[in-house]
């Protein structure tokens, strides 16, 4: 498994007629553990997806390097090529072509020898639907098939924008709950672009908040595994990490439910 | 089912009601440039049985098929190339507009012209009109084309192959229909042309020869000919190969 060195010397939006040239990012560096879960978490239009797309190679012009380091040690060059998998916000599926196809596609020969689109497809339990074209299918369901495209991949690092955005409550817990699950049977790097604090508690084991333009970092802490063990541990994180955030509405909810639970 | 089959049967409603119209006044008028229906049925027949007219036809046929697909590969190329890169458009967009614009009987005349009374300068005088009409068609496919699919295909490391048949075509399969069906349309026409200027064979030759006798019941059997013709490329071609490209769509 491969982390990850991030160093961004600059990035700027260049000026387009009228709008001024935009400054994202100004010597800005972030190292991410080998196997850790970051959320990434910010003021919408702060360059969080941009920072993603820098990782994964989409946008290349920016000074700085993005470089992937292993387990034995930082700083040392991590295997060839680290294989990068991403989820983006919209599931990004190709319409012509079924479920099957459409996680097939994204894999070499040899894996596809391998028969992991059909083991995939199955794990996230799209098994009856892998013939169908996604327009076929519920939003949940069509989110369901670009996780199994990406974890099929058998990436090094996950990237992932705000995947579950945009769905009902349960449909995103279940989801939230399969990402977990995955991630037991294939272990990732995972850099998780999020608005959804009580997401991030749930999911990651590290928080990072962007703030400013240019963009540093605005905390950067743990959230050890005891913290986010069951409904209640979640909750009481919750409410320490961003009570000040959304100060009266969200802690009164969350003290309600805790009383409720106590 | 049963719109299709009511669909079917206004259309041959439709076409036996052309004919009798034309039979009443043809036989009203009685006259050398009209003749009726029998009259060029029989001459359709005779030529028919002669082996002139499936020959003609044939020829014709071959001219069509050779300039639309150079006009679709090359005019294709043009556009997609034109869509992809906004510098490149800017400086041909002109050139197009000349190209579009430019009569279809100053192309022939110019490359008979220039490359001589030869096969080859015919179907080239074709598809340069057709090509154009392609490039622009084609053009503003390049221009839909996803980004997000796109940047999909890189992430997870796509060969070009792969990405040409997967991601790219069938985006560009509803507007290569398009320029192919007002492309067969125009082809056909301009190959005529191109036949009564300055070939010896096909329908068009065969349509300045019976213009010279004054032979109009030939004329309109070869003009039917082809009409059928057309129309069943369009129906057992092109209509199937557009179905089969939009089957994923709800």
């Amino acid at each position: 498994m491969s982390g990850l060195d991030i160093a961004i010397g600059r990035k700027a939006f260049p000026a387009v007629g009228a709008t001024a040239e935009r400054l994202l990012y100004r010597d800005f560096r972030l190292r991410i553990e080998p196997g850790s879960f970051v959320a990434l978490i910010g003021p919408s239009g702060c360059g969080k997806t941009t920072l993603l797309n820098m990782v994964a190679g989409l946008d290349r012009d920016f000074e700085g390097t993005v470089r992937t380091v292993t387990d034995s040690g930082a700083g040392e060059a991590a295997p060839a090529a680290p294989r990068f998998a991403y989820v983006f916000q919209n599931p990004r599926l190709l319409p012509w072509r079924t479920v099957r196809e459409n996680v097939a596609l994204a894999l070499d020969h040899e894996q596809a020898a391998r028969g992991l689109a059909d083991r995939f497809v199955d794990l996230v339990g799209l098994a009856d639907a892998a013939d169908l074209h996604p327009e076929r299918l519920s939003v949940g369901m069509q989110r369901r098939a670009a996780l199994a495209r990406a974890f099929a991949t058998e990436p090094d690092v996950l990237l992932m924008d705000e995947p579950f955005v945009s769905l009902d409550e349960a449909t995103a817990q279940r989801l939230r709950q399969l990402l977990l699950d995955l991630l037991a049977v294939r272990p990732a790097t995972v850099l998780f672009v999020t608005h959804d604090t009580r997401e991030t508690v749930m999911l990651a084991d590290r928080l990072v908040e962007l703030g400013g333009g240019p963009v540093e970092i605005v905390r950067d802490l743990r959230i050890d595994a005891a913290s986010r063990r069951d409904t209640a541990a979640r909750a009481a994180t919750h409410a320490r990490l961003f009570a000040e955030a959304r100060p009266v509405l969200v802690a009164e909810r969350l003290d309600g439910l805790l009383e409720g639970r106590g | 089912m049963a719109s299709a089959f009511a669909r079917i049967g206004w259309m041959v409603l439709s076409l036996v009601a052309l004919v009798v119209v034309w039979g009443v006044v043809a036989a009203a008028l009685d006259s050398r440039v009209l003749p009726g229906p029998a009259a060029v049925l029989a001459a359709a027949v005779r030529d028919t049985a002669t082996g002139e007219l499936p020959f003609n036809v044939g020829v014709t046929l071959a001219r069509v098929v050779a300039a639309f697909s150079l006009a679709m590969v090359i005019g294709g190329a043009i556009g997609v190339a034109l869509g992809r890169s906004p510098r490149a458009d800017r400086f041909f967009d002109g050139w197009l507009i000349v190209l579009l614009n430019l009569p279809a009987l100053v192309v022939i005349i110019l490359c008979y012209v220039w490359f001589g009374l030869t096969e080859a300068a015919a179907i080239a005088a074709v598809a340069i009109n057709k090509i154009p009409n392609v490039a622009v068609t084609l053009r503003e496919g390049a221009r839909a084309l996803s980004r997000d699919l796109d940047e999909m295909a890189t992430v997870y490391r796509f060969s070009w192959r792969r990405r040409l048949h997967h991601v790219v075509m069938p985006q560009l399969s509803p507007f290569l229909a398009a320029a192919a069906r007002s492309g067969l349309a125009l082809v056909w026409k301009i190959v005529l042309v191109v036949e009564l200027l300055g070939r010896s064979n096909g329908v068009g030759f065969q349509l300045h020869l019976y213009f010279q006798l004054f032979d109009v019941a030939s004329i309109l059997a070869y003009a039917i000919a082809f009409i059928i013709i057309v129309q069943a490329i369009e129906i057992l071609i092109l209509q199937p190969w557009e179905r089969a490209a939009n089957r994923w769509r709800r």
